[in-house]
């Protein structure tokens, strides 16, 4: 597979504790994926070993048939320009106002004239539905506000993989939601490639076209969302219903 | 065992900071052709390093320099003329209290200022979220604070010069009954400008090694606020070590071998 994310054999451990014990995955170009899992299973750990924010004790992620640089930060960054990513807490930078957060990366790596970089950090935040508030500080949103100013970061540079690590986790079910359609809605409208790490059923059904289950660092369930909902007996029937029976561990 | 297993942890520990230090080192270094290009932001924390350490630097220079004073009249009592109490005072400000003291007091301060704020931004994911724009932290951050550190620290030693002698001769005048002639004639005699140059080029050293350690942990920062707290606490130590051993090792090149 050259277009789109190609996982193989993918391992890695924090001191004695494994996180991620071979994993394999696939995620073609333009596929809305939704990686399940409970805490602390290694979710996120697989998003920052994808973009290299980590490196993995064995395997290789290659994206669009390139393998992903480890230790040589040029060809790093400029792979990483294929991505964005939308962080659990946000990570805005707080002593930046929002303006200056969405514009950044356009600032730092596009010729535009700071008339077109005004121009597409206002359309961002619109998209987002937060239109003026390029003056405030991230410590003057809310929680919700401060995600959809993360998703209006990741978006202005128009990239071609959008990362999310648990965007709906912390907020309150309608505000959640909007994080959901906002997410589809950016899938449709730019025809990214979105990759969602999530606990969240709701959250997951939404925005997801195909899933993977990861569990004790093994991939233990892929499948679109009616293979999931079909598997009635198996792990997704458990951590669909949100039971403590079940095939996976309860701690 | 365990004294002697302690003793190589911590002997590790410091081998691994060196390392990590050295390697920071060689990252900034390569990012200065970038100096242009983050020139707002250098000026930026040229003044948050210099206009913040001021009123810290008046205060420590002015006792510094009245305690230089008390203790050379004290010294000196009758066996060294009372002329000479100003060129002591100038010469031991300029050449040692002066940059030692300051890079203390800026080291504590603006060391753990910058390790809190990346650690900060280490423990939010910031850092994360930078490199995610393809954007080096060293290059954005640290270079910067770096550089900053590196201009300021000669400046704010020029300053704390001139306010601890002025200190020194306040207390002279004033308390000592040293007559105002004696004591500017004793800052003349002897004056050599390389002992201003040696005091300079040390500060320019010791704003590196804050600014250093200060990036060091801060990047390298981990867990929540407690990690941060820990962060900021070794930034300050470590700053603080190295002034004082750099300070001897310059010594020995400055004085004894470059201008003997």
């Amino acid at each position: 597979m050259n277009e789109g994310i190609c996982i193989r054999g993918l391992h890695k451990r924090f001191d004695e504790q494994i996180v991620l014990d071979g994993i394999d995955l696939d995620i073609p170009r333009g596929q809305q994926r939704v990686i399940l899992g409970r805490s602390g299973q290694g979710k996120s750990v697989l998003l920052k070993l994808i973009v290299g924010l980590m490196d993995p004790e064995s395997g290789s992620v290659t994206v669009d048939g390139e393998e992903v640089p480890r230790g040589r930060l040029k060809k790093l960054y400029k792979m990483r320009r294929k991505f964005s990513m939308v962080f659990q807490g946000a990570a805005l930078f707080d002593s930046m106002t929002i303006g200056e957060n969405v514009c950044l990366g356009l600032v730092e790596h596009t010729g535009h004239t700071s008339a077109e970089i005004q121009r597409r950090t206002t359309r961002a935040l619109e998209m987002v539905g937060l239109p003026g508030i390029e003056d405030k500080y991230p410590a003057e949103l809310s929680g919700g506000m401060k995600k959809r100013a993360s998703v209006a970061r990741a978006i202005v540079t128009e990239p071609q993989y959008l990362l999310y690590d648990e965007p709906t986790t912390g907020l309150d079910p309608i505000t959640a939601d909007a994080i959901n359609r906002l997410i589809q809605h950016l899938a449709d409208e730019l025809g990214v490639t979105s990759l969602v790490v999530t606990h969240d059923m709701r959250s997951a059904f939404t925005v997801g076209t195909r899933f993977a289950l990861l569990n004790n660092g093994k991939i233990i369930f892929e499948g679109s969302g009616e293979e999931a909902r079909a598997d009635r007996a198996g792990p997704m029937a458990q951590f669909i219903a949100g039971s403590a029976e079940g095939p996976l561990d309860s701690f | 065992m365990a004294p002697i297993r302690y003793i190589g942890r911590v002997f590790f520990l410091i081998l691994a900071d060196t390392g990590r230090g050295a390697r920071l080192f060689v990252s900034i270094l390569q990012a200065l052709p970038g100096v242009p290009r983050r020139r707002h932001e250098i000026l930026r924390q040229m003044f948050v390093i210099g206009n913040g350490s001021l009123p810290l630097v008046l205060v420590t220079s002015v006792f510094t320099g009245a305690v230089a004073t008390v203790q050379a009249k004290y010294q000196f009592r009758d066996y060294v003329p009372i002329r000479f109490l100003g060129t002591v005072v100038a010469k031991s400000v300029v050449i040692e209290l002066g940059p030692v003291l300051t890079a203390l007091v800026v080291g504590a301060r603006v060391g753990a200022s910058i390790a809190a704020e990346l650690g900060t931004m280490k423990v939010t994911e910031q850092l994360d979220a930078l490199k995610m724009m393809a954007i080096d932290p060293v290059k954005y951050l640290a270079m910067p604070r770096f550089v900053a550190a590196l201009i300021m620290l000669p400046m704010l030693t020029i300053f704390s010069d001139g306010i601890a002698i002025f200190g020194g001769y306040s207390i002279a005048v004033y308390t000592l009954d040293v007559s105002h002639k004696v004591f500017t004639d004793g800052l003349r005699f002897l004056f050599d400008a390389r002992d201003i140059w040696g005091g300079l080029i040390k500060a320019f050293v010791f704003g590196a090694c804050i600014a250093l350690s200060g990036c060091l942990y801060g990047f390298n920062a981990r867990g929540g606020a407690a990690g941060v707290g820990e962060a900021a606490m070794r930034a300050v130590v470590t700053a603080a070590l190295l002034v004082l051993i750099t300070d001897y090792i310059l010594a020995a090149v400055i004085f004894q071998v470059l201008f003997a």
